[in-house]
């Protein structure tokens, strides 16, 4: 259970590039739930997942894991609980470093550190036959290093590590953005049968309506760092493509007008 | 024969100095310079608890232990102030400077006749062999020579496979990758600016163990010891890679200690054939430059070769 209360996120506050990512958002997550959070450029949905993920701080607000208050925790220190894999393919995995290794790591999250042998024979059992459900044939490819993969590859590891220990919560940032569209199908596959058998809670950022629409049960649109629109359950299955391309036109249309100008329009027009 | 006995023996001693610089080098991509400040340290520490009459073990230990201290200073000036990781590195080491003086009193500390470990190494080999020199193939070998480099190997492969086994380990597993991703690192739960300062502190003890065990060499300890140790460190990492030619950790760290044998080597044998010693340093970056060029151009003439064999058949680029 996460909570965002009233947080407010300002970039380069008082210069001439002063900008307003998030405005005062206030958002809850129930456990178990599937949040897409949907926007255009500038709309805040980053910004929002990287104070979820701690990434930096907000400036006014508070944010709440399971009732405690996890402000001002450290990224490393909230990565316990929480699962991440990120737009950039590079970002989520170690490329010197072998597959093995890199799970072995993964396997590790949240608990200390210690002298033990990183890679036990046990150890290696576990993610031979766990990479190998992923169904891309990586169990055959534990020793190469991960940096000789595809994005896809790394994207896919990136998720199975971020999810080898069920996290309290699946943070997804545009994660198929950089993908062909073949390799970010089959991520969005396996994504989904993850999340399911793990019933997993996830918030996830997509610019791709049809993600938006297939995937979750909430889908909320962000405009220019305020929640828009915020569609849960059913309301949510009834979406249609057009009708949310409606929406976010609609919004943009805003854009280029300037405020007085849209107001007029609306007061004409609506 | 001397000249490549005590060449040998140098290359072992500084070989732990290329163990710390390869890992804050290559593993955290961090050329650290703290090691002129560092190697001096662990020199003066142990030679000044040495002239004191402390046990030479207890003396080397201590070194080391200075070592420790001095790279967790720089890790933590560069983590938690963010400074540029150079000039952590030169902080920590120009502060050092005046630090040494003060550990020895003076600019150099004498301890060639004292209890050292190379002088009991001698004694023990003297009094084992009942012999005070060996004939190999026809040159004489004096005890003390024998003796330093037996103990060299011994010490130098101890803490080699101490060092493989522990970035084996989940913790060293955690501090290999932080240094390739340290974004990756945080995300998993790890802190990674404990990851840096901890790797910066291993680095710089071994670097002033290995100042330690070379002012029980040579017979003393200078507070002017270190100046261009992290040149000679990194010369060692690199020769070396152009030996073994593979970034696997096992094979890197055996390229390493190598390295820095076949880089004394080299210089002893430069000398040998009448280098000035003026033209030491130059001789060093010329032997680096080739290192790091060598192998680039060793590849593109084999692909070559390989293309003008089957043409057609090689892969493009």
């Amino acid at each position: 259970m996460f909570e965002l209360k009233s947080v407010t996120k300002i970039f380069n506050a008082g210069t001439q590039e002063e900008f307003r990512a998030l405005n005062g958002v206030s958002l809850a997550i129930a456990e178990g739930s599937f949040t897409v959070i949907l926007g255009g450029n500038g709309s805040g949905k980053s910004t929002l997942l990287n104070l979820v993920a701690g990434a930096f701080f907000p400036d006014s607000g508070r944010i709440f894991m399971d009732g405690k208050d996890i402000t001002r925790w450290p990224e490393h220190r909230r990565a316990a609980h929480i699962g991440r894999v990120f737009q950039n393919p590079f970002t989520g995995t170690a490329p010197d470093m072998t597959v093995s290794e890199n799970f072995a790591l993964a396997a590790r999250r949240g608990r200390k550190l210690g002298l033990g042998l990183a890679l036990s024979r046990a150890l290696r059992e576990q993610i031979r036959s766990r990479v190998a459900e992923l169904g891309l044939g990586l169990e055959d490819r534990l020793a190469a290093q991960v940096g000789t993969l595809s994005g896809g590859q790394r994207q896919a590891l990136t998720l199975l590590m971020a999810t080898w220990q069920k996290p309290r919560l699946l943070l997804l940032d545009e994660h198929t953005a950089a993908l062909d569209p073949k390799s970010s199908d089959r991520l969005i596959l396996i994504t989904r049968r993850i999340i399911e058998r793990e019933q997993l809670t996830v918030l996830m950022v997509t610019h791709s309506m049809q993600q938006a629409i297939r995937l979750g049960d909430r889908l909320i649109m962000l405009h220019r760092g305020e929640i828009a629109s915020d569609f849960q359950g059913a309301d949510k299955r009834r979406l249609q493509a057009d009708e949310l391309l409606g929406m976010f036109d609609e919004l943009r249309r805003d854009d280029q007008l300037d405020a007085s100008a849209a107001e007029m329009i609306r007061e004409l027009y609506v | 024969m001397n000249l490549l006995l005590g060449s040998l023996t140098i290359g072992f001693f500084l070989s732990l100095l290329a163990l710390g610089v390869y890992l804050s080098f290559r593993v955290y991509h961090f050329a650290d310079i703290t090691a002129d400040g560092s190697f001096p340290l662990g020199a003066a520490v142990a030679g000044v608890m040495i002239a004191a009459g402390i046990h030479p073990g207890l003396a080397t230990l201590s070194g080391f232990g200075a070592g420790l201290a001095a790279g967790f200073v720089t890790g933590t000036i560069h983590t938690r102030f963010r400074v540029h990781p150079l000039l952590s590195g030169i902080l920590v080491m120009t502060a050092l400077y005046s630090i040494n003086l003060h550990i020895m009193g003076r600019s150099n500390v004498p301890i060639m006749g004292s209890f050292t470990l190379v002088n009991s190494a001698e004694q023990a080999l003297a009094r084992a062999s009942g012999r005070q020199e060996y004939f190999f193939m026809g040159w004489e070998i004096g005890m003390r020579d024998l003796a330093a480099l037996g103990l060299a190997l011994a010490l130098v492969a101890a803490c080699a496979v101490c060092l493989y086994l522990f970035l084996r380990t989940s913790l060293g597993t955690a501090m290999r990758a932080t240094g390739n991703n340290a974004a990756m690192v945080r995300a998993l739960g790890i802190n990674s600016s404990a990851m840096i300062t901890l790797g910066l502190t291993v680095s710089n003890g071994l670097i002033a163990l290995s100042g330690a065990l070379m002012a029980q060499y040579q017979g003393f300890a200078d507070v002017q010891m270190g100046i261009g140790m992290i040149v000679w460190g990194l010369a060692s990492v690199i020769i070396g890679e152009a030996l073994v030619g593979s970034n696997r950790l096992g094979l890197a760290l055996a390229g390493a200690v190598m390295g820095s044998i076949l880089f004394r080597l080299l210089v002893a044998i430069a000398l040998r054939w009448g280098l000035h010693p003026n033209n030491l340093k130059l001789i060093t970056a010329v032997f680096v430059f080739a290192a790091l060029v060598l192998p680039l151009a060793a590849a593109k003439l084999r692909k070559e070769y390989a293309a003008r064999r089957a043409p057609g058949t090689a892969a493009a680029g």
